[in-house]
């Protein structure tokens, strides 16, 4: 029996494959789909204040190994996650992560402080790297101080494990690791959508209705794979890694560079029975390389 | 809705960039009409995202579903279905979307009018067909910028053999086929001749003929239904790219065309401005379909 089973912020989860937020709904929608009980656990669409409309369309443009996405935050609001969606989540055995979003530390409180309450999630994932909102997200994120004071403010309230999630853009990922580690987070989350813009050269207009957005796919697995590699080392706590992956031969890049676990985001909308793919991708893995746990394969990487 | 591996039964070009797809679905479902499937070669991850294709035909066999689709070759995904021969693995993810609604058949008036321009026209064969089985008659009035010498217009055939060739009204910009001009012209003259009174109208095709119905509709009082597009990721409500604007209760918000549509009543509808788009072909905004 191979034992993909991964600890993180004293959270035992049954593999280190997640589901990323915004890719994954509120994880009802897949549940058609795949069988919720077999993931690691998910991140919920990212969770406001108050409901969001988001950005104006277009949204999304495909490029060539992944996709520019402005979605602007679009969501229920945390009360009406809590209410409605969180009690059917409890029937799955499965760890929710609730994803955080605010345009103040106060705001980022507010959620927090109204999830507190809500039986079911076990850990929550601050977005401080959204590429799409004027305020808050990348702002912080950007910047060590800022981001180990949303930090601190964040885990005074929380009863739960708190994740950081670090956007590509910060000066030095490293920098902002171990602000944020120093601040007291329990993990952290790399990485984000990186900024990027495309034009339509018969309109003359950017292609996306906020004129840029985040880039995802195959195309930044190469750049998350250094920012974890950077982060891991930078910090002892828990680095969960993020960006491009698709496959377990991915999965396995980020595990062995340091990751404790991973998120696959936009190849959900392709394959929307990615994750369960890359969970037997790994098994598969362990046995042809006699790796009894996959524990014992993190920060493995020989330089 | 489910992801099942379909496998390819006949991929062939009908006439310039009209492709028809046939594959075998290996499970059962029902499709609505209006619903659509998003496809990709399997395991393909570049591009990366899969393409929405309207159901445009659906059989049930014992084991398994025969769906086809009509395609229009523009960019990179379709290019790719174009090269999928007999025997190839598709992912298919269907049936999504709420598809067109049938009122009940008033006491007076069965007529009813489909209006498409371009790709558009798959979108209404099953409804056509559902139609006629619960005893509406309806009308299809078809526009495209051209047609071609030997095949005529794409799917026009299919809906001559369903409805009868006088109920099939065609019209193209460059008078090839039908009448010279578009197809809204085509549909005003017959609401305006008032001898022709459509209980209801559907339609599916380029933003700026669908304005021009939604206007018709309204100017003639007929409850009408427009199957839009958008740019879509996923196609089944978790990425939320493919809003639209809608009036719902009282008030203007976003709507997920791929899970609340692509099917919307014409007055709930809030259009956005328009773009100029000189692209030789047609982007998105000036109707690929
Ligand atoms: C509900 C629905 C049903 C559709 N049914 C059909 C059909 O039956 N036959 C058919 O030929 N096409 C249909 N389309 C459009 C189709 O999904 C493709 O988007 C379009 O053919 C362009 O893809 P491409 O690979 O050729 O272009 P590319 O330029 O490579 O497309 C790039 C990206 O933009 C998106 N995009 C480009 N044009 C459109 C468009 N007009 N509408 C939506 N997204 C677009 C693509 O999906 C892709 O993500 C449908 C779209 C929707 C939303
Ligand atoms: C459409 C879309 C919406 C996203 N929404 C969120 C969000 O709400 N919160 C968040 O922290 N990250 C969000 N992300 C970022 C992803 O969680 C992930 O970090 C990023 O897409 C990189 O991973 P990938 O290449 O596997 O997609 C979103 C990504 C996409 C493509
Ligand atoms: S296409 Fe993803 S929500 Fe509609």
């Amino acid at each position: 029996m191979i034992d993909l089973s991964v600890d993180i912020a004293g959270i035992h989860f049954k593999n280190p494959v997640l589901a990323a937020s915004g890719t994954f709904g509120y994880g009802l929608e897949f549940a058609e789909l795949i069988d919720l009980n077999r993931l690691g656990g998910f991140c919920t669409k990212g969770l406001s204040i108050e409901p969001l409309e988001g950005n104006p369309p277009p949204r999304i443009v495909e490029t060539h190994g992944g996709m520019l996405n402005s979605i602007g935050l679009q969501n229920i609001g945390v009360r009406a996650f809590v209410e409605q969606k969180l009690p059917h989540l409890r029937k799955y055995n499965t760890r929710v992560i609730a994803n955080v979003f605010g345009f103040s530390p106060e705001e980022y409180v507010d959620v927090v402080r109204v999830l507190n309450d809500g039986d079911g999630v076990a850990a929550y994932e601050l977005n401080i790297s959204c590429p799409n909102v004027k305020k808050g997200g990348m702002e912080i994120g950007n910047d060590p101080n800022e981001a180990a004071r949303l930090t601190e403010a964040v885990k005074r309230v929380a009863h739960r494990p708190v994740i950081v999630k670090l956007s590509p853009h910060a000066r030095s990922i490293a920098e902002v690791a171990r602000a944020v580690e120093a601040a007291g987070a329990d993990a952290l989350s790399v990485m984000n959508t990186i900024l990027g813009m495309s034009v339509d050269i018969y309109t003359r207009r950017p292609r996306l209705g906020t004129v840029m957005g985040g880039l995802s796919g195959p195309a930044i697995k190469p750049i998350a794979v250094r920012m974890v590699f950077e982060a891991a080392r930078a910090v002892s706590i828990p680095v969960i890694g993020i960006g491009g992956i698709v496959t377990a031969q991915d999965a396995l890049e980020f595990i062995i560079a340091g990751a404790s676990a991973i998120q696959v985001g936009t190849a959900n909308y392709a394959d929307p029975g990615v994750t369960i793919k890359i969970i037997d991708g790994l098994t598969a893995y362990c046995r042809q390389q006699n790796i009894a746990q996959i524990r014992t394969l993190i920060g493995t990487i020989r330089c | 809705m489910m992801d099942v591996t379909a496998t390819v039964l006949n991929n062939a070009r009908e006439y310039g960039d009209y492709w028809r797809l046939r594959v075998k679905i290996p499970a059962h479902y029902a499709v609505r009409p209006g619903q659509f499937a998003m496809i990709r070669p399997s395991a393909q991850w570049e591009p990366i995202l899969r393409r929405a294709m309207v159901f445009y035909r659906v059989e049930h066999r014992v084991h398994a579903l025969e769906a086809e689709f009509i395609y229009r070759v523009m960019g990179r995904g379709t290019r790719q279905l174009a090269q999928l021969r007999s025997g190839d693995r598709l992912d298919v993810l269907g049936p999504l979307g709420n598809g067109f609604t049938i009122g009940e058949r008033p006491a007076v008036g069965r007529d009813v009018a489909l209006v498409s321009g371009g790709i558009g026209i798959p979108a209404l064969y099953l409804l056509a067909a559902e139609l006629c089985q619960r005893g509406f008659v309806p009308r299809l009035f078809h526009g495209d910028r051209t047609s071609d010498a030997e095949r005529g217009l794409i799917c026009v055939d299919d809906f001559y053999a369903l409805l009868g060739r006088d109920h099939v009204l065609c019209a193209t910009e460059d008078g090839s086929y039908g009448q010279r001009g578009v197809v809204t012209d085509l549909l005003e003259s017959a609401l305006q001749s008032g001898a022709w009174r459509p209980v209801a109208l559907y339609a599916c095709g380029p933003e700026p003929m669908m304005k021009r119905v939604a206007q018709l509709a309204l100017q003639f009082h007929i409850p009408a239904e427009l199957s839009l597009e958008a740019a879509m990721a996923c196609g089944f409500g978790v990425c939320l790219a493919c809003v639209q604007r809608v009036r719902l209760d009282g008030r203007i918000t976003y709507v997920r065309v791929c899970c609340e549509g692509p099917v919307f009543r014409a007055e709930d509808i809030v259009w956005e401005e328009p773009v100029v788009d000189r692209s030789p072909v047609g982007g998105m905004r000036n109707g690929a379909r």
